[in-house]
Protein backbone atom coordinates (compact mmCIF):
# COMPACT_ATOMS: atom_id res chain seq x y z
CA UNK A 1 0.00 0.00 0.00
CA UNK A 2 1.75 3.16 -1.18
CA UNK A 3 1.87 6.20 1.04
CA UNK A 4 1.50 9.60 -0.55
CA UNK A 5 2.19 11.44 2.68
CA UNK A 6 5.31 13.20 3.86
CA UNK A 7 6.39 10.68 6.47
CA UNK A 8 6.27 7.03 5.44
CA UNK A 9 4.42 4.53 7.60
CA UNK A 10 6.70 3.27 10.38
CA UNK A 11 8.85 6.40 10.35
CA UNK A 12 8.97 9.48 12.55
CA UNK A 13 12.41 10.90 11.76
CA UNK A 14 13.67 9.41 8.49
CA UNK A 15 17.19 8.02 8.53
CA UNK A 16 18.08 10.09 5.47
CA UNK A 17 17.62 13.26 7.50
CA UNK A 18 19.40 11.90 10.55
CA UNK A 19 22.35 10.69 8.52
CA UNK A 20 23.06 14.22 7.34
CA UNK A 21 23.46 15.33 10.97
CA UNK A 22 26.17 12.80 11.70
CA UNK A 23 29.91 13.26 11.19
CA UNK A 24 31.57 10.98 8.64
CA UNK A 25 31.22 7.54 10.21
CA UNK A 26 34.30 5.53 11.06
CA UNK A 27 32.46 2.24 11.40
CA UNK A 28 29.43 0.32 10.18
CA UNK A 29 26.89 2.73 8.70
CA UNK A 30 24.28 0.02 8.25
CA UNK A 31 24.36 -0.84 11.95
CA UNK A 32 23.76 2.76 12.93
CA UNK A 33 20.91 2.99 10.43
CA UNK A 34 19.31 -0.25 11.58
CA UNK A 35 19.27 0.74 15.24
CA UNK A 36 18.08 4.25 14.45
CA UNK A 37 15.13 2.88 12.48
CA UNK A 38 14.27 0.26 15.09
CA UNK A 39 14.04 2.83 17.88
CA UNK A 40 12.29 5.33 15.64
CA UNK A 41 9.65 2.68 14.98
CA UNK A 42 8.90 2.56 18.71
CA UNK A 43 7.93 6.24 18.58
CA UNK A 44 5.72 5.53 15.58
CA UNK A 45 4.03 2.64 17.37
CA UNK A 46 3.54 4.83 20.43
CA UNK A 47 1.72 7.67 18.68
CA UNK A 48 -0.42 5.46 16.46
CA UNK A 49 -1.47 3.26 19.34
CA UNK A 50 -2.39 6.39 21.28
CA UNK A 51 -4.78 7.11 18.42
CA UNK A 52 -6.01 3.62 17.63
CA UNK A 53 -5.84 1.67 20.90
CA UNK A 54 -5.90 4.06 23.86
CA UNK B 1 2.99 -33.67 25.83
CA UNK B 2 1.37 -32.19 28.94
CA UNK B 3 -2.39 -32.29 29.34
CA UNK B 4 -2.53 -28.49 29.06
CA UNK B 5 -0.48 -28.52 25.89
CA UNK B 6 -2.69 -31.20 24.42
CA UNK B 7 -5.78 -29.22 25.34
CA UNK B 8 -4.29 -26.08 23.80
CA UNK B 9 -3.52 -27.85 20.53
CA UNK B 10 -7.02 -29.30 20.41
CA UNK B 11 -8.64 -25.95 21.06
CA UNK B 12 -6.37 -24.15 18.61
CA UNK B 13 -7.28 -26.61 15.86
CA UNK B 14 -10.97 -26.21 16.69
CA UNK B 15 -10.76 -22.41 16.64
CA UNK B 16 -8.68 -22.17 13.46
CA UNK B 17 -10.89 -24.67 11.64
CA UNK B 18 -14.02 -22.69 12.47
CA UNK B 19 -12.37 -19.41 11.44
CA UNK B 20 -11.51 -20.98 8.08
CA UNK B 21 -15.24 -21.56 7.68
CA UNK B 22 -14.84 -25.31 8.05
CA UNK B 23 -16.35 -27.83 10.44
CA UNK B 24 -14.31 -28.57 13.58
CA UNK B 25 -15.04 -31.30 16.15
CA UNK B 26 -17.40 -28.95 17.98
CA UNK B 27 -18.44 -25.30 17.99
CA UNK B 28 -15.64 -23.28 19.59
CA UNK B 29 -16.50 -20.76 22.27
CA UNK B 30 -14.54 -17.51 22.38
CA UNK B 31 -16.30 -15.05 24.70
CA UNK B 32 -14.90 -11.53 24.68
CA UNK B 33 -15.13 -11.20 28.45
CA UNK B 34 -14.24 -7.73 29.69
CA UNK B 35 -15.45 -6.37 33.06
CA UNK B 36 -17.28 -9.67 33.52
CA UNK B 37 -13.94 -11.16 34.56
CA UNK B 38 -13.72 -8.66 37.44
CA UNK B 39 -17.18 -9.56 38.62
CA UNK B 40 -16.38 -13.26 38.52
CA UNK B 41 -12.96 -13.00 40.14
CA UNK B 42 -14.04 -10.61 42.89
CA UNK B 43 -12.36 -7.44 41.67
CA UNK B 44 -13.86 -4.01 41.11
CA UNK B 45 -13.89 -2.42 37.67
CA UNK B 46 -11.43 0.08 39.07
CA UNK B 47 -8.99 -2.68 39.99
CA UNK B 48 -8.97 -4.34 36.57
CA UNK B 49 -8.78 -1.00 34.75
CA UNK B 50 -6.10 0.60 36.89
CA UNK B 51 -3.97 -2.47 37.51
CA UNK B 52 -3.47 -4.74 34.54
CA UNK B 53 -2.01 -7.43 36.77
CA UNK B 54 -5.41 -7.81 38.39
CA UNK B 55 -7.08 -7.76 34.98
CA UNK B 56 -4.80 -10.59 33.85
CA UNK B 57 -5.43 -12.52 37.07
CA UNK B 58 -9.19 -12.16 36.59
CA UNK B 59 -9.00 -13.59 33.06
CA UNK B 60 -6.88 -16.51 34.24
CA UNK B 61 -9.32 -17.20 37.06
CA UNK B 62 -12.17 -17.35 34.53
CA UNK B 63 -10.42 -19.69 32.11
CA UNK B 64 -9.64 -22.06 34.95
CA UNK B 65 -13.36 -22.33 35.74
CA UNK B 66 -15.06 -21.99 32.33
CA UNK B 67 -14.57 -24.35 29.40
CA UNK B 68 -13.59 -21.69 26.85
CA UNK B 69 -11.47 -22.35 23.78
CA UNK B 70 -10.13 -18.84 23.29
CA UNK B 71 -10.23 -15.51 25.11
CA UNK B 72 -8.55 -12.12 24.88
CA UNK B 73 -5.74 -11.70 27.41
CA UNK B 74 -7.30 -8.49 28.66
CA UNK B 75 -10.55 -7.34 27.09
CA UNK B 76 -10.65 -4.42 29.55
CA UNK B 77 -8.30 -3.20 26.91
CA UNK B 78 -7.44 0.28 28.15
CA UNK B 79 -4.86 0.02 30.93
CA UNK B 80 -5.58 3.32 32.68
CA UNK B 81 -1.91 3.82 33.51
CA UNK B 82 -1.24 4.91 29.93
CA UNK B 83 -3.89 7.63 29.51
CA UNK B 84 -3.24 8.80 33.07
CA UNK B 85 0.49 9.16 32.38
CA UNK B 86 -0.34 11.12 29.24
CA UNK B 87 -3.07 13.04 31.09
CA UNK B 88 -5.56 12.42 28.27
CA UNK B 89 -8.86 14.21 28.40
CA UNK B 90 -11.14 11.68 26.73
CA UNK B 91 -11.62 9.00 29.35
CA UNK B 92 -13.55 8.68 32.56
CA UNK B 93 -12.21 5.92 34.78
CA UNK B 94 -13.79 3.82 37.51
CA UNK B 95 -12.66 4.95 40.93
CA UNK B 96 -11.70 8.37 39.54
CA UNK B 97 -14.52 10.09 37.68
CA UNK B 98 -16.86 7.07 37.93
CA UNK B 99 -17.98 4.62 40.55
CA UNK B 100 -15.39 1.86 41.13
CA UNK B 101 -17.95 -0.63 39.81
CA UNK B 102 -18.58 1.02 36.43
CA UNK B 103 -16.56 0.26 33.31
CA UNK B 104 -14.42 3.06 31.90
CA UNK B 105 -16.07 5.46 29.47
CA UNK B 106 -14.91 7.28 26.36
CA UNK B 107 -15.91 10.93 26.43
CA UNK B 108 -16.55 12.49 23.05
CA UNK B 109 -16.12 16.26 23.13
CA UNK B 110 -18.83 18.59 21.80
CA UNK B 111 -18.41 19.48 18.14
CA UNK B 112 -16.90 22.90 18.87
CA UNK B 113 -14.19 21.27 20.98
CA UNK B 114 -13.31 18.48 18.55
CA UNK B 115 -9.76 17.16 18.78
CA UNK B 116 -9.23 18.05 15.14
CA UNK B 117 -10.56 21.30 13.67
CA UNK B 118 -12.28 21.27 10.27
CA UNK B 119 -9.62 23.57 8.80
CA UNK B 120 -6.87 21.09 9.75
CA UNK B 121 -7.67 18.42 7.15
CA UNK B 122 -4.78 19.49 4.91
CA UNK B 123 -2.33 19.22 7.79
CA UNK B 124 -3.51 15.70 8.55
CA UNK B 125 -3.48 14.70 4.88
CA UNK B 126 0.02 16.01 4.30
CA UNK B 127 1.63 14.32 7.29
CA UNK B 128 -0.59 12.13 9.51
CA UNK B 129 2.20 11.11 11.91
CA UNK B 130 3.43 14.68 12.28
CA UNK B 131 -0.13 15.88 12.83
CA UNK B 132 -0.67 13.36 15.60
CA UNK B 133 2.51 14.33 17.45
CA UNK B 134 2.37 18.08 16.89
CA UNK B 135 -1.32 18.93 16.95
CA UNK B 136 -3.52 16.06 18.10
CA UNK B 137 -1.58 14.78 21.10
CA UNK B 138 -1.05 18.24 22.63
CA UNK B 139 -4.76 18.87 22.16
CA UNK B 140 -5.99 15.67 23.81
CA UNK B 141 -3.45 15.83 26.65
CA UNK B 142 -3.57 18.28 29.53
CA UNK B 143 0.21 18.07 29.91
CA UNK B 144 1.77 17.82 26.46
CA UNK B 145 2.44 21.16 24.79
CA UNK B 146 2.64 21.78 21.02
CA UNK B 147 5.84 22.80 19.22
CA UNK B 148 6.64 26.47 19.80
CA UNK B 149 5.36 26.60 23.35
CA UNK B 150 7.68 26.41 26.36
CA UNK B 151 8.46 22.85 27.32
CA UNK B 152 7.40 21.98 30.85
CA UNK B 153 8.38 19.35 33.37
CA UNK B 154 4.92 17.82 33.04
CA UNK B 155 5.26 17.72 29.25
CA UNK B 156 8.55 15.84 29.45
CA UNK B 157 7.23 13.42 32.01
CA UNK B 158 3.98 12.77 30.19
CA UNK B 159 5.80 11.68 27.04
CA UNK B 160 8.35 9.64 28.95
CA UNK B 161 5.87 7.97 31.29
CA UNK B 162 3.30 7.39 28.54
CA UNK B 163 5.88 5.60 26.40
CA UNK B 164 7.21 3.58 29.31
CA UNK B 165 3.71 2.60 30.44
CA UNK B 166 2.78 1.43 26.95
CA UNK B 167 5.96 -0.60 26.62
CA UNK B 168 5.36 -2.13 30.05
CA UNK B 169 1.80 -3.07 29.16
CA UNK B 170 2.54 -4.52 25.75
CA UNK B 171 5.41 -6.55 27.17
CA UNK B 172 3.17 -7.87 29.94
CA UNK B 173 0.47 -8.81 27.41
CA UNK B 174 2.94 -11.17 25.80
CA UNK B 175 3.39 -12.88 29.16
CA UNK B 176 -0.37 -13.06 29.63
CA UNK B 177 -0.79 -14.82 26.29
CA UNK B 178 1.83 -17.33 27.35
CA UNK B 179 -0.04 -17.86 30.65
CA UNK B 180 -3.22 -18.57 28.68
CA UNK B 181 -1.47 -21.14 26.53
CA UNK B 182 -0.05 -22.83 29.63
CA UNK B 183 -3.64 -23.27 30.79
CA UNK B 184 -4.69 -24.77 27.50
CA UNK B 185 -6.44 -21.63 26.23
CA UNK B 186 -5.87 -19.89 22.89
CA UNK B 187 -5.22 -16.13 22.84
CA UNK B 188 -8.17 -15.16 20.65
CA UNK B 189 -6.82 -12.26 18.62
CA UNK B 190 -3.59 -10.50 17.75
CA UNK B 191 -3.36 -7.06 16.23
CA UNK B 192 -5.61 -4.07 15.86
CA UNK B 193 -7.22 -2.25 12.96
CA UNK B 194 -9.65 0.62 12.74
CA UNK B 195 -11.11 1.81 9.47
CA UNK B 196 -9.98 5.28 8.41
CA UNK B 197 -13.46 6.80 8.53
CA UNK B 198 -14.13 5.26 11.94
CA UNK B 199 -10.94 6.65 13.44
CA UNK B 200 -11.71 10.09 12.00
CA UNK B 201 -14.99 10.02 13.91
CA UNK B 202 -13.69 8.35 17.05
CA UNK B 203 -10.63 10.37 17.89
CA UNK B 204 -10.26 13.28 15.48
CA UNK B 205 -13.40 15.07 14.30
CA UNK B 206 -15.97 13.37 16.51
CA UNK B 207 -19.13 11.84 15.10
CA UNK B 208 -21.05 15.11 14.73
CA UNK B 209 -18.09 16.90 13.21
CA UNK B 210 -17.49 14.10 10.75
CA UNK B 211 -21.17 13.91 9.83
CA UNK B 212 -21.05 17.63 9.01
CA UNK B 213 -17.81 17.22 7.06
CA UNK B 214 -19.30 14.43 4.96
CA UNK B 215 -21.86 16.94 3.76
CA UNK B 216 -19.73 20.09 3.58
CA UNK B 217 -16.26 18.84 2.60
CA UNK B 218 -16.53 15.20 1.49
CA UNK B 219 -13.44 15.46 -0.72
CA UNK B 220 -11.32 16.38 2.32
CA UNK B 221 -12.75 13.46 4.28
CA UNK B 222 -11.93 11.13 1.44
CA UNK B 223 -8.37 12.41 1.11
CA UNK B 224 -7.88 12.15 4.87
CA UNK B 225 -9.06 8.54 4.80
CA UNK B 226 -6.68 7.83 1.94
CA UNK B 227 -3.82 9.40 3.90
CA UNK B 228 -4.64 7.31 6.97
CA UNK B 229 -4.90 4.02 5.07
CA UNK B 230 -1.21 3.07 4.81
CA UNK B 231 -0.64 3.96 8.46
CA UNK B 232 -3.58 1.96 9.77
CA UNK B 233 -2.42 -0.93 7.61
CA UNK B 234 1.08 -0.59 9.04
CA UNK B 235 -0.20 -0.56 12.64
CA UNK B 236 -2.27 -3.67 11.92
CA UNK B 237 0.66 -5.43 10.29
CA UNK B 238 3.09 -4.54 13.08
CA UNK B 239 0.70 -5.88 15.71
CA UNK B 240 -0.45 -8.98 13.78
CA UNK B 241 0.32 -12.57 14.73
CA UNK B 242 3.76 -13.44 13.30
CA UNK B 243 2.59 -17.04 12.95
CA UNK B 244 -0.39 -15.82 10.90
CA UNK B 245 -2.92 -17.90 12.81
CA UNK B 246 -4.85 -15.48 15.02
CA UNK B 247 -6.86 -12.75 13.37
CA UNK B 248 -6.27 -9.03 13.47
CA UNK B 249 -9.41 -7.42 14.89
CA UNK B 250 -11.07 -4.50 13.16
CA UNK B 251 -13.29 -2.77 15.70
CA UNK B 252 -16.11 -1.33 13.60
CA UNK B 253 -17.83 1.66 15.10
CA UNK B 254 -20.02 4.24 13.40
CA UNK B 255 -19.56 4.02 9.65
CA UNK B 256 -22.67 2.03 8.85
CA UNK B 257 -26.12 3.05 7.63
CA UNK B 258 -27.95 4.91 9.18
CA UNK B 259 -25.08 6.57 11.05
CA UNK B 260 -23.71 7.56 7.66
CA UNK B 261 -25.44 7.42 4.28
CA UNK B 262 -25.12 4.51 1.86
CA UNK B 263 -23.47 6.90 -0.56
CA UNK B 264 -20.75 7.78 1.95
CA UNK B 265 -20.34 4.15 2.89
CA UNK B 266 -19.93 3.08 -0.74
CA UNK B 267 -17.78 5.99 -1.87
CA UNK B 268 -15.63 6.80 1.15
CA UNK B 269 -15.73 4.13 3.86
CA UNK B 270 -15.50 1.01 1.75
CA UNK B 271 -12.93 2.16 -0.85
CA UNK B 272 -10.60 3.15 2.00
CA UNK B 273 -11.19 0.04 4.12
CA UNK B 274 -11.40 -2.81 1.63
CA UNK B 275 -7.81 -2.33 0.32
CA UNK B 276 -6.47 -2.62 3.89
CA UNK B 277 -8.33 -5.88 4.43
CA UNK B 278 -7.13 -7.19 1.08
CA UNK B 279 -3.55 -6.17 1.79
CA UNK B 280 -3.61 -7.91 5.17
CA UNK B 281 -5.01 -11.04 3.55
CA UNK B 282 -2.26 -10.88 0.95
CA UNK B 283 0.18 -10.88 3.87
CA UNK B 284 -1.54 -13.98 5.28
CA UNK B 285 -3.62 -12.33 8.01
CA UNK B 286 -7.31 -12.91 8.56
CA UNK B 287 -9.32 -10.03 10.00
CA UNK B 288 -12.07 -10.42 12.56
CA UNK B 289 -14.57 -7.77 11.49
CA UNK B 290 -16.08 -6.94 14.84
CA UNK B 291 -19.23 -5.24 13.60
CA UNK B 292 -20.45 -3.30 16.62
CA UNK B 293 -24.08 -2.27 16.28
CA UNK B 294 -25.92 -3.33 13.15
CA UNK B 295 -24.11 -3.53 9.80
CA UNK B 296 -26.75 -5.65 8.03
CA UNK B 297 -27.13 -3.04 5.27
CA UNK B 298 -23.60 -3.83 4.11
CA UNK B 299 -23.46 -7.60 4.11
CA UNK B 300 -23.65 -7.78 0.31
CA UNK B 301 -20.72 -5.38 0.06
CA UNK B 302 -18.61 -7.45 2.43
CA UNK B 303 -19.00 -10.37 0.03
CA UNK B 304 -16.54 -8.55 -2.25
CA UNK B 305 -13.69 -9.57 0.07
CA UNK B 306 -11.70 -12.70 -0.76
CA UNK B 307 -13.31 -15.86 0.60
CA UNK B 308 -11.84 -16.75 3.99
CA UNK B 309 -10.15 -13.40 4.46
CA UNK B 310 -12.39 -12.33 7.34
CA UNK B 311 -14.47 -13.67 10.20
CA UNK B 312 -17.63 -11.59 10.45
CA UNK B 313 -18.79 -10.90 13.99
CA UNK B 314 -22.45 -10.05 14.59
CA UNK B 315 -23.51 -7.75 17.40
CA UNK B 316 -27.00 -6.33 16.95
CA UNK B 317 -27.39 -7.41 13.35
CA UNK B 318 -29.37 -10.45 12.28
CA UNK B 319 -27.01 -13.41 12.50
CA UNK B 320 -29.36 -15.61 10.49
CA UNK B 321 -29.41 -13.08 7.68
CA UNK B 322 -25.61 -12.83 7.88
CA UNK B 323 -25.38 -16.60 7.65
CA UNK B 324 -27.57 -16.62 4.55
CA UNK B 325 -25.57 -13.94 2.77
CA UNK B 326 -22.04 -14.76 3.86
CA UNK B 327 -21.91 -18.44 4.61
CA UNK B 328 -20.24 -19.51 1.38
CA UNK B 329 -17.44 -17.00 1.98
CA UNK B 330 -16.76 -16.34 5.67
CA UNK B 331 -17.09 -17.76 9.17
CA UNK B 332 -19.31 -15.94 11.66
CA UNK B 333 -19.08 -15.29 15.38
CA UNK B 334 -21.25 -13.72 18.07
CA UNK B 335 -24.95 -13.04 17.84
CA UNK B 336 -25.93 -13.79 21.44
CA UNK B 337 -27.57 -10.58 22.72
CA UNK B 338 -25.79 -8.96 25.65
CA UNK B 339 -29.09 -7.86 27.16
CA UNK B 340 -30.08 -11.52 27.31
CA UNK B 341 -26.91 -12.27 29.27
CA UNK B 342 -27.71 -9.37 31.60
CA UNK B 343 -31.47 -9.73 32.08
CA UNK B 344 -32.47 -13.16 30.78
CA UNK B 345 -32.62 -16.46 32.62
CA UNK B 346 -30.14 -19.30 32.11
CA UNK B 347 -32.87 -21.26 30.34
CA UNK B 348 -33.52 -18.39 27.92
CA UNK B 349 -29.79 -18.15 27.23
CA UNK B 350 -29.58 -21.88 26.57
CA UNK B 351 -32.51 -21.74 24.16
CA UNK B 352 -31.05 -18.78 22.28
CA UNK B 353 -27.65 -20.44 21.98
CA UNK B 354 -29.36 -23.60 20.68
CA UNK B 355 -31.27 -21.54 18.12
CA UNK B 356 -28.09 -19.85 16.90
CA UNK B 357 -26.13 -23.10 16.71
CA UNK B 358 -28.93 -24.83 14.82
CA UNK B 359 -29.51 -21.90 12.49
CA UNK B 360 -25.95 -20.86 11.84
CA UNK B 361 -23.42 -23.49 12.83
CA UNK B 362 -24.64 -26.76 11.33
CA UNK B 363 -21.94 -26.81 8.67
CA UNK B 364 -19.22 -25.33 10.88
CA UNK B 365 -17.83 -21.84 10.41
CA UNK B 366 -19.26 -20.41 13.61
CA UNK B 367 -17.65 -19.29 16.87
CA UNK B 368 -19.87 -18.79 19.91
CA UNK B 369 -19.74 -15.35 21.52
CA UNK B 370 -21.96 -12.56 22.73
CA UNK B 371 -22.73 -9.71 20.37
CA UNK B 372 -20.56 -7.20 22.20
CA UNK B 373 -17.85 -7.44 24.84
CA UNK B 374 -19.21 -8.95 28.04
CA UNK B 375 -19.19 -6.47 30.88
CA UNK B 376 -20.17 -6.75 34.51
CA UNK B 377 -23.89 -6.50 33.81
CA UNK B 378 -23.82 -10.10 32.53
CA UNK B 379 -25.05 -12.64 35.06
CA UNK B 380 -22.50 -15.29 35.93
CA UNK B 381 -25.07 -18.07 35.62
CA UNK B 382 -25.99 -16.82 32.14
CA UNK B 383 -22.39 -16.89 30.93
CA UNK B 384 -22.16 -20.37 32.38
CA UNK B 385 -25.36 -21.32 30.54
CA UNK B 386 -23.90 -19.99 27.25
CA UNK B 387 -20.78 -22.07 27.83
CA UNK B 388 -22.69 -25.26 28.68
CA UNK B 389 -25.16 -24.84 25.84
CA UNK B 390 -22.31 -24.47 23.36
CA UNK B 391 -20.87 -27.77 24.51
CA UNK B 392 -24.23 -29.51 24.66
CA UNK B 393 -25.66 -28.38 21.32
CA UNK B 394 -22.41 -27.65 19.49
CA UNK B 395 -21.14 -31.17 18.88
CA UNK B 396 -20.62 -32.34 15.28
Amino acid sequence: MESQTRRAPGVCIPWEGKERELPPLTGDLELVRKIWEEIDLFAYIFIWHCLVSF
Amino acid sequence: MSAERELYEKRLKRYLTAMRNEKPDMVPIRPFVAEFTAKYAGFTCQEVTQDYRKAFAAVLRCVEDFDWDAVVGNMVYVFAGIPQALNLSYYAFPGVELSPQVGFQYLEPPEEKAFMLPEEYDLLIKDPTGYLFNVWLPRVSHDIVPPGEPVTFRHNLALLKGGMAMLDYFTALGGQNQALKERGVVPAICGILKAPLDILADKLRGYYGLARDLMERPEKVQKACEALMPHLFKVALLSADPEKQLPVTMWMHRSCVPLISMNHFQNIYWPTTKPILEALWKEGHQVLMYAEGNWDAHLETFRELPAGSIIYHVDRGDIFKARGLLKDRFALSGGIPNDLLAFGTPQEVREYCKKVIEGVAREGGYIMDAGAIIQNDAQIENVQAMTEATREYGQY
